[in-house]
């Protein structure tokens, strides 16, 4: 009893423990600023101000008070300096445009989730059912590249995409961005794919060579279909590593506003004129809402997928 | 053409795209990193070769051995941290309870969540004047006699804290999908042997989730010793060698030769701690 008590501590500390800077990050979230410094977590008063302002795309643009056209009039000015002003009234507004970084952030991921799975289904056949000379060290090349990253990587792709002239033009800085990308989620997504398709009967392949299916015939037809779940979980898991980056946004997209994702909006966001905690916690909680619902559906598949590789 | 050259052309064929994208933008840019080492980069483009001066400016340099002193103390900090707690975790949850699947997935939450919706909750929790924690230690419980500023006291725990807490879960997935898979019986035969429960961790459990928790310790190490991001969001004036390299090549003066040479001096400790820790760890 008493020990049964002590894994029930255990196990409810351990879920406060992962909780806790959730809970804090929806409850700010919810309040309004004059309860920040209120320590409950349970707003007085529930404030749903911040969530209305990123969703609403109608309202992702603040609209001159209508006395400003009438003090406008007044002033005697040109049609065009009027034009300007209301222009620049309006870009000055500093609300958080979240639809659009959130397309920023969705067609980056996707695009190279999509490229890095197909390419990696390819490899990963090879890898895993194929033998061929050279193998092995294919097979160690990628787990070492899996292992590298992050900003010791970042010194050299920044000087090389910037003397091919990429980072000139938003085209050429999303190519550039893209491709990093997808090569960053490209070991893993060979590694995983690898060990999901090992575990499939090679005997199945000699059939199919049998019935005069090619090489990519057996991929198509037999294991394709067989690796259904495989492939969407590595797909959902490429994707979620994309949408969480901040390193290489921060360095590509810092000219181009447009261009922005959800991580790097947030942390300009934190740095804004406009900096209110509702706001920043309401973002993260967008931001981190779609990845956690992606993330709990790979989870038991995801693990598999580590753990076939991961042998004595 | 044999049967066996046509297999081995095929499969060069389908894994070559991935290859050209790996070499094309990971092993050359591995090089291409070495080669500016021994540069002066300037911005224009135009390189100076000045040999070891990168290097000696380095080893010479207060900061570099600061940094270096930082990022070791930050490495095994959240090295041990999230192998043992992740170990622990699992072997917590290696019985079947009721809402197991539950807590499983509320336990994934931190490393599931982007990095940058976690950032500003932790500082917003850890915040001397709103935050709950101090709340909790000054206010609550009295534990501490007046509100302090963890981030700014003790930046390198504040940060070897949130990397635990965000990467455990990774070890305590694994490690937990290791023990599921030990057979039963071996606990039985120790039973009957008359092993106690400590005997039977110490004789069956640990040996089998040793090669696990040492290769997941392994690979913590080479993450966390190259770490950014965590870094940088959390505690931007606490420079590891990573934030130092970032530092060094994208703000002020962008010195990327200089830069190039941190970067190499990291891969080459990476490089020595992997060989010796194969070799002696995981016996290969």
């Amino acid at each position: 009893m008493v020990k049964r008590l002590l894994f029930l501590l255990a196990v409810l500390l351990l879920m406060l423990f992962c909780l806790l800077p959730f809970a804090q990050m929806l409850s700010v979230s919810f309040k309004y600023s004059w309860e920040w410094g209120n320590p409950s977590l349970i707003p007085d008063r529930i404030n749903g101000e911040a969530y209305g302002e990123l969703i609403n795309p109608g309202r992702n643009v603040r609209e001159p008070y209508p006395i400003m056209h009438t003090l406008l009039d007044e002033a005697g000015l040109s049609q065009g300096q009027k034009n300007r002003i209301l222009r620049r009234y309006r870009e000055a507004s500093d609300i958080f445009p979240f639809g659009l970084y959130f397309r920023n952030s969705l067609l980056l991921s996707l695009l190279s989730a999509l490229t890095a799975t197909f390419l990696a289904s390819l490899g990963a056949y090879a890898l895993g059912r194929m033998r061929f000379p050279g193998k092995g060290l294919i097979n160690r090349t990628v787990l070492m590249v899996y292992l590298l990253g992050g900003v010791l990587m970042a010194v050299p792709l920044y000087r090389m995409s910037a003397s091919a002239g990429l980072l000139r033009s938003a085209a050429g800085t999303c190519c550039a961005l893209l491709l990093i990308y997808l090569v960053q989620v490209l070991p893993v997504a060979l590694y995983l794919l690898g060990n999901y398709f090992r575990a499939i009967p090679t005997t199945l392949d000699d059939a199919g060579r049998m019935d005069g299916l090619s090489r990519g015939g057996i991929l198509l037809r037999i294991v394709a279909p067989l690796s259904r779940n495989a492939l969407t979980t590595v797909f959902i898991y490429c994707f979620i590593i994309v949408w969480n980056d901040y390193l290489y946004a921060s360095l590509f997209l810092k000219s181009y506003p447009g261009l922005r994702t959800l991580s790097l909006g947030i942390r300009f966001l934190f740095f804004s004129k406009n900096a209110v905690w509702d706001r920043i916690m309401a973002a993260s909680v967008l931001t981190a809402l779609p990845v956690i619902l992606l993330f709990w559906s790979i989870q038991t598949n995801l693990e598999r997928g580590f753990t076939e590789g991961i042998k004595e | 053409m044999t049967i066996p050259e046509r297999e081995a052309r095929t499969g060069r064929l389908l894994i070559l795209p991935s290859l050209i994208l790996i070499g094309l933008l990971t092993l050359y840019p591995l090089l291409y990193t070495l080669y500016l080492s021994f540069f002066d980069v300037t911005l224009g483009g135009a390189n100076s070769f000045t040999g070891l001066d990168n290097l000696a400016g380095l080893l010479s340099d207060r900061i570099f051995w600061r940094s270096l002193g930082i990022t070791m103390l930050y490495t095994a900090g959240t090295t041990l941290g999230t192998t043992l707690f992740g170990v622990a975790v699992a072997l917590l949850l290696n019985r079947p309870f009721p809402g197991r699947r539950l807590v499983l997935a509320v336990v994934l939450l931190p490393y599931a969540a982007p990095l940058i919706s976690e950032v500003y909750s932790w500082q917003f929790f850890f915040d001397p004047v709103n935050g709950l924690f101090i709340d909790f230690l000054v206010e609550k419980t009295g534990l501490f006699p007046s509100r302090f500023n963890l981030m700014a006291e003790a930046p390198v725990l504040f940060i070897v804290l949130f990397s635990v807490w965000r990467n455990f879960p990774f070890t305590a997935l694994l490690v937990l999908s290791r023990l599921q898979v030990i057979d039963r019986s071996l606990y039985d035969a120790a039973g009957v042997d008359g092993a106690g429960p400590w005997h039977k961790f110490l004789y069956i459990t640990v040996p089998e989730i040793l090669f696990i928790t040492s290769a997941l310790s392994l690979i913590r190490f080479i993450w966390n010793f190259s770490k950014f991001d965590e870094v940088y969001l959390l505690a931007p004036h606490l420079r590891t060698l990573p934030v130092h390299t970032y530092y060094t090549a994208f703000t002020g003066a962008m010195e990327m030769g200089l830069a190039s040479a941190l970067a190499v001096i990291q891969i080459i400790i990476m490089l020595l701690y992997i060989s010796v820790y194969v070799k002696r760890v995981l016996g290969w």
